[in-house]
């Protein structure tokens, strides 16, 4: 459910986010005071929240806890294959690249390349064995620099081709009035 | 010779799906699942390759911490991406609630019977307030663990043993792991030799393969599975 940024449903939305579980009451009561004059002039807005409640359950957004009782729930976004390597060698703080491939279903060169990455932040060490070990737990896994990199040249390489074929159009409208010049 | 690592969805790990989407379906109440079975038929590795794909924490619990609820507390929060966790247990608990509330997540713990009993108390807090379910895996000593908690074993909705191996499975993870073809009588001899171990059963695979790729053929016979098990069991 797309909402208009300030519009009555979006604010509940907001706001229910918010809270992370809210009854229709407590909502009520805020889009008393949060709610612009206009949105809410001359209308209950009990029932408006309720129909707000009734696109968000239709739209999966939010999931009823009890009886006017209702809480956050926006569709889960699939986890990325990277962010699931980083949850396995969390889990495990010791694995092999077989490993990372088995849970995760990476492909090898992937699972290696990602292994490079984290060696190059100092978290991992190699073992004996060839296993890794996750010495540095920051937490939240580290950007990807190289890809960041790779990322950055492509754009400056879009950025020059569009560039250069701007000054070869400029050019070209150039040499045509120098032509049409007598 | 190595094996190709797939991660092959047995019959406990199908399980595990429908406990945790059953779980799911008591959206927003307090609720805990419950996975039990002995050691080595795949518990763990089902419930990290879960975790890692759901976007689910997995903790395993660790005996450090069973003078402090603190650590445990702490350790959880991190878990969930608090990145500096409060060193109050009042503000740390607060810290997971707030987490949980504003991202709900499957919590699942690992090794569960070694959590000393006085801990259920405020997990049962966290699921309740937050709604998010947790899941608890274990060894058979985990369900009179949580029987003598009246009020945390009534909440438990989903629970699953995690049985031997089948044949079938069997089957189906020699096929995909070393592209061998097993009998039904060839799977019935190495679920029997493995006692139902999925460690034992990809050792036996591995005997199969070499013996096979010596043999230059994919057909795995009986012969050859009593043969790899012998084999295994005088460790060669």
């Amino acid at each position: 459910m797309a909402g208009r940024k300030g519009s009555f449903a979006n604010l509940v939305r907001e706001e229910l986010q918010t809270r992370g579980r809210a009854s229709v009451a407590e909502l009520t009561s805020v889009m008393l005071s949060k709610a612009a004059p206009e949105q809410i002039a001359g209308r209950k807005v009990r029932p408006m929240v309720q129909a707000v409640m009734r696109d968000l359950l239709r739209s999966q957004e939010v999931a009823r806890v009890t009886d006017g009782v209702y809480r956050w729930a926006a569709r889960k976004e699939p986890v990325q294959l990277r962010q699931k390597m980083w949850s396995i060698l969390r889990a495990r703080r010791v694995v092999s690249v077989e490993d990372l491939m088995e849970l995760t279903g990476a492909s090898q060169p992937y699972a290696k390349q990602w292994v490079r990455m984290l060696e190059g932040h100092e978290l991992v060490r190699r073992l004996a064995d060839g296993r890794i070990q996750l010495v540095n737990d920051p937490v939240v896994m580290p950007d990807d620099a190289t890809k960041a990199q790779k990322l950055k040249a492509i754009r400056i390489h879009k950025a020059l081709d569009s560039m250069r074929q701007s000054m070869e159009g400029l050019a070209k409208a150039v040499k045509e009035l120098e032509e049409a010049v007598p | 010779m190595k094996l190709n690592p797939a991660f092959v969805k047995t019959r406990n790990v199908r399980n595990f799906e429908v406990l945790m989407n059953g779980l799911d379906l008591a959206e927003g109440e307090g609720r805990f699942g419950l996975v039990f079975g002995q050691a080595g038929r795949g518990k763990t590795r089902t419930a990290q390759w879960y975790a890692a794909g759901n976007a689910s924490v997995y903790m395993r619990v660790l005996s450090i911490w069973t003078t402090s609820e603190l650590d445990f507390l702490c350790s959880l929060a991190r878990e969930l991406g608090v990145l500096t966790p409060p060193r109050r247990k009042a503000s740390a608990f607060q810290a997971v609630l707030d987490r949980l509330i504003s991202e709900p997540r499957a919590i699942i713990l690992d090794e569960m019977e070694k959590m000393p009993p006085k801990f259920l108390g405020f997990i049962r807090d966290l699921t309740d307030l937050s709604g998010s379910p947790i899941v608890f895996v274990g060894e058979v000593e985990l369900i009179p663990y949580l029987q003598a908690e009246r009020r945390v074993w009534s909440r438990v909705f989903q629970q699953i043993e995690f049985e031997p191996i089948s044949a079938t499975d069997i089957v189906f993870y020699a096929a995909d792991v070393a592209g061998l073809q097993l009998d039904k009588n060839a799977a019935g001899i190495v679920a029997k030799s493995s006692g139902g171990d999925f460690r034992l059963v990809r050792r036996d695979v591995l005997a199969l393969a070499q013996m096979c790729h010596g043999k230059g053929t994919t057909n795995v016979t009986a012969e050859m599975a009593t043969i790899a098990a012998k084999q295994a069991l005088q460790g060669r």
